[in-house]
């Protein structure tokens, strides 16, 4: 069984390159009205926190009392570490993350081999901690700094269309090149901003692939054993073996052509997500 | 079995025939930094202005994270007592996309730089990056790894990848086709006495035909083994200290 999974990992390794096609074109520089709205509150609020004084000015603080000490006089300020960030994907409701880590595990020793045999392959681990933002459209608080969202339709069927069947879509997470297709990079200050997203496309069909590899695979062996076994059997004047050469090399030509076609036509793709982030006045 | 290790051993020892080249020359260029959107500074950390000379990438903070110890994963271990192994934990977190202002922890730093284009990147390390099953193999080389000292003052770093060309693959091609061909070709050499004692049309033309087949073999294999060799270049960086903070 395991001899089974090597052979299939192998297989899916060999299978195809990965087509990586450029990002869609960079989203416009527009919300929707209803996130400028919430967007001018959240920023006005913002800016409330970090500069209290605008906001109460018609509203002179009370005179500190007499004895308390010189540092208590002046009212605190607020410092906020974190900045507004409206975000809108052009693909409908998405749950939108704040990508944390990404966290490799690779095995260095075995402690307990278990029924393991030697000579079995252990694999590695990766995957990615987030932590939640908000469901978009949005406008959210987020820390300050640079870092990626990842972006992750609501709706199954654009969910499923746009970073491949669920079934793949855990593994496909773990690798930075297929994750680009729902993450983007922002840098978050004290500006409010806005951030519009369209979100690339992912295919890994590896069931198509692994078929076209070994078909391929064992095309090229018939015709191989065909070519090497038609000159013989002509030698020697064995039609058996020269029959049976023919019919070796034709299905095995067959087998190559079939493997190769599935293997160039459903490549593994990648498009990027692209955004746009600017600062809103 | 231990015959198969004894070829598995073999296969690594020549695969480890590397040209390792000097680090490429960086590149200088001028970078509008004030154009470049950037988060507040931070107590304690440094501004660095990062810039790579191969296109815009993406940087990665890398922190060695100890390790842990679990049982290997039931997804990929079809075995009802699977082995407790040791994994050593690497975190990386995201920096910025190049050119960009960062803010980063003073001190000593391993960052790794990946191309976003990812055919370039392909093309430079390897298409194994872009297979999904992969991960492995996404964990960086010196040939996108710097390890940079940052201190107090605003800095620019400048990165000119290197790249690795691990041709493995066709090593294990060229000497699987050599020891075949060495073997078949020792195997017809005993046997030719009494071929040529018995030399009837078809022994002749067996014996012609294997000893091509596996005299090419051994050509073969030597040609791949020879025209193919795996390159590794690793990346040069500088830091140097900038005048006013990059915003």
């Amino acid at each position: 069984m395991k001899r089974l999974c090597c052979a299939l990992s192998l297989l899916l390794a060999l299978g195809g390159c990965v087509r990586a096609l450029p990002p869609l074109r960079t989203p416009d520089r527009v919300l929707s009205a209803r996130t400028s709205a919430a967007l001018a509150t959240a920023a006005r609020v913002a800016a409330l926190e970090a500069h209290p004084e605008q906001g109460v000015s018609s509203l002179p603080p009370p005179p500190p009392p007499q004895d308390a000490p010189a540092e208590a006089q002046t009212p605190p300020t607020a410092t906020p570490s974190r900045g507004v960030l409206a975000i809108e994907v052009d693909d409908g409701p998405a749950r939108v993350e704040r990508v944390v880590w990404h966290t490799v595990l690779r095995p260095t020793r075995v402690l307990v081999s278990g029924n393991r045999r030697s000579g079995d392959v252990l694999p590695s681990h990766a995957f990615v901690e987030v932590e939640p933002v908000c469901v978009a459209p949005c406008v959210a608080r987020v820390p300050y700094g640079a870092y990626e969202l990842r972006i992750t339709p609501l709706d199954v069927a654009t969910r499923d269309d746009r970073l491949g069947p669920r079934s793949q879509q855990e593994s496909l997470e773990s690798s930075a090149v297929y994750r680009s297709a729902n993450t983007v990079a922002v840098v978050v200050n004290e500006a409010p901003s806005a951030l519009r997203v369209t979100l690339g496309r992912r295919r890994a069909p590896a069931v198509v692939q692994s078929a076209g590899a070994l078909t391929t695979l064992i095309g090229a062996g018939l015709t191989l054993l065909g070519g090497i076994m038609l000159p013989t059997g002509a030698v020697l004047g064995q039609t058996d073996v020269r029959d049976g050469s023919i019919i070796a090399l034709s299905i095995g030509a067959l087998g190559t052509l079939v493997g190769t076609s599935l293997l160039s036509g459903y490549p593994s793709e990648v498009r990027p997500a692209s955004s746009t982030q600017w600062d809103v006045p | 079995m231990k015959a198969g290790h004894a070829l598995f051993t073999l296969l690594v020892a020549l695969s480890g025939c590397v040209h390792r080249l000097a680090p490429p020359r960086i590149v200088e260029r001028p970078i509008a930094s004030g154009s470049l959107r950037a988060a507040p500074a931070e107590e304690g950390t440094a501004r660095v202005l990062i810039d790579v000379s191969d296109g815009p990438a993406r940087v990665e903070e890398l922190i060695d994270d100890g390790h842990v110890v679990r049982p290997a994963s039931a997804q990929s271990w079809v075995l009802d007592s699977p082995p407790i192994v040791d994994y050593a934990v690497t975190r990386a977190r995201f920096v910025c996309n190049t050119p960009c202002v960062a803010n980063l922890r003073r001190g000593p730093q391993r960052l790794s730089v990946l191309l976003l284009d990812h055919e370039a990147m392909a093309e430079r390390f390897g298409v194994t990056s872009l297979r999904p099953a992969a991960n492995a193999a996404e964990l960086p080389d010196s040939s996108n790894t710097i390890s940079p000292w940052l201190d107090a003052r605003p800095q620019a770093l400048r990165v000119t990848l290197g790249h690795r060309h691990d041709n493995f693959g066709w090593h294990a091609l060229g000497v699987s086709m050599l020891v075949v061909g060495l073997l078949g070709s020792t195997a017809g050499a005993i046997f030719l006495p009494s071929v040529l004692a018995s030399p009837t049309p078809e022994n002749v033309y067996t014996s012609i035909m294997l000893n091509s087949i596996f005299g090419s073999m051994v050509i073969g294999g030597s040609i791949v083994l020879g025209a193919l060799p795996s390159t590794y270049q690793p990346a040069a960086y500088r830091v140097s200290s900038m005048a006013e903070p990059t915003r």
